[in-house]
């Protein structure tokens, strides 16, 4: 049912299929020109604001600004930096090495946290994949200069609020309970507020921003995009998720 | 402006809105609305975006570190330091690069890119991000003005020619490569293609239903077929 329900979420919540829906009950209502042509334009208006930057920088920015970019040195020191998965491609059949991908900058970011000595030991959460992606990630901070004994491991998590959970009962157990939480920002509203929940001193330390690098103005920002039409996509789905955890009490 | 008809959804957007401004054609207005759901879905889907990619990403198939031979030079190319709208992972390429440099297969790096709005060049970032992961910044060459492909291989010939470099180790996102390593090659370079940022690895199973991220996918290969074929018009390839 779970799977089920995840599944037709993937595909309604996806405003491209909004926009199909649209001019697909456009095209079957055909025969009554004024509903159809309602239906038709609305399925172009859908497809126009989704596929704008200025559309997915409005529902990314919406994220994205409640913890806004702060500079390292204005950080406080914790007791551990955790830093959440779906950053890698990890190794497959055909590649022998990970490969980095857009949230990846979580990465690279939580090193920099630990050169700048914010805290002394890196956990790595994520257990999705053949070999759980926490192991994959701690090998590329190995990889950067992270002694492995500074590096912890929770590689059974599948989702955000397991993230929360599973980290908390490892760190717990070693006495600590303030950290820095890594992730990209248009997810850290709802990690921020599940790695509470479970229990954290959370201090949010965001990643991967996805506006704020400027060039999008003016008309630029109304050409249409297939990129922006997925960060639209991820922003919404984002929302969405907000609200279920929200609506289960997990945060 | 010409560049939004390689854009999917901007080709959408100009079907729908030439069949809302002819309406009164209605059998016109039709036809037109169809192909753009025709287009929505077809492009939308796990099984085209697998196809385009993987027609690009398969010329040069990834064989490994160990299978690639020694040479004069790594090459890397930018593609955009970060640009909001790409998913193409220049970083990617950035950390290929330094696992060839680790295990010797070059002991000169050369970063080509320019271009990055109000900021240092972007050729200059990646030799930064470089040497903060270790190489010394003796092994690292930077070409900070191509705002092209065309540009990367015109503008880093003469930097790479002046130190006696003729066979390099060309690191880009394997949907670039065909069109990278051809052009290295029109301008006298002997290249040895080391793809990375493989989009298809390990990717779940296709979603059966259109989705954003596959329209995004097919967008991305589209405009690098159409890429090559300009390239190939103006006799760039």
């Amino acid at each position: 049912m779970e799977t089920f329900l995840s599944g037709m979420a993937e595909v309604l919540l996806d405003p491209l299929n909004w926009s199909i829906f649209l001019l697909t009950a456009g095209i079957l209502a055909w025969k009554k020109l004024r509903v159809s042509r309602c239906l038709c334009v609305a399925a172009l208006l859908l497809l126009a604001v989704f596929s704008s930057p200025s559309g997915s920088a409005a529902l990314l920015g919406a994220l994205e600004s409640r913890y806004p970019d702060v500079a390292i040195a204005a950080l406080p020191r914790a007791q551990a930096i955790v830093v959440l998965g779906g950053a890698l491609h990890a190794p497959g059949f055909q590649h022998e090495n990970s490969g980095l991908i857009g949230s990846s900058d979580r990465i690279l970011h939580a090193l920099r946290l630990y050169r700048a000595g914010r805290a002394p030991v890196v956990m790595c959460s994520g257990g999705l994949g053949r070999t759980p992606e926490a192991l994959v990630m701690s090998r590329l901070l190995q990889e950067w200069g992270v002694p492995s004994e500074a590096l912890l491991l929770e590689d059974h998590s599948l989702n955000t609020r397991e993230n929360a959970l599973f980290s908390y009962s490892a760190l717990n157990t070693r006495g600590m309970r303030h950290i820095l939480l890594v992730t990209s920002a248009v997810h850290m509203p709802r990690a921020a507020a599940a790695f509470r929940k479970a229990g954290f001193d959370v201090t949010p330390a965001p990643a991967d921003f996805r506006t704020g690098w400027g060039g999008q103005g003016g008309l630029i920002g109304w050409l249409p995009h297939a990129s922006d039409l997925m960060w639209s996509e991820r922003a919404v789905k984002e929302c969405v998720g907000l609200l279920v955890y929200r609506l289960r009490g997990w945060i | 402006m010409a560049h939004i008809f390689f854009y999917l959804s901007g080709f959408n957007l100009l079907l729908l809105t030439t069949a809302a401004l002819g309406w009164k054609r209605s059998l016109a207005s039709r036809w037109l609305c169809l192909a753009a759901l025709f287009f929505s879905a077809i492009f939308s889907s796990s099984a085209a975006a697998r196809a385009l990619v993987w027609a690009l990403e398969n010329r040069y198939p990834d064989h490994g570190i160990e299978s690639l031979p020694r040479a004069q030079a790594i090459v890397v190319l930018g593609g955009a330091y970060h640009a909001p709208g790409d998913s193409i992972n220049p970083t990617d390429r950035l950390l290929y690069a330094l696992q060839l440099y680790r295990v010797g297969r070059a002991p000169l790096v050369i970063c080509t890119g320019g271009g990055l709005p109000n900021e240092a060049n972007e050729a200059e970032l990646m030799g930064r991000l470089l040497q903060k992961w270790g190489v010394p910044p003796a092994a690292i060459l930077t070409e900070g003005r191509s705002l092209s492909t065309w540009e990367n291989a015109l503008f880093s010939s003469p930097v790479l020619k002046a130190r006696g470099i003729r066979q390099i180790l060309l690191v880009t996102s394997a949907l670039h490569m065909p069109r990278a390593a051809a052009v290295f090659r029109k301008v006298g370079f002997e290249v040895i293609p080391a793809p990375t940022d493989f989009q298809k690895r390990g990717a779940p199973g296709g979603r059966l239903f259109p989705n954003a991220y596959d329209l995004e996918w097919s967008d991305q290969a589209l405009r690098e077929w159409v890429g090559l074929l300009v390239y190939r018009l103006r006799g760039w390839v």
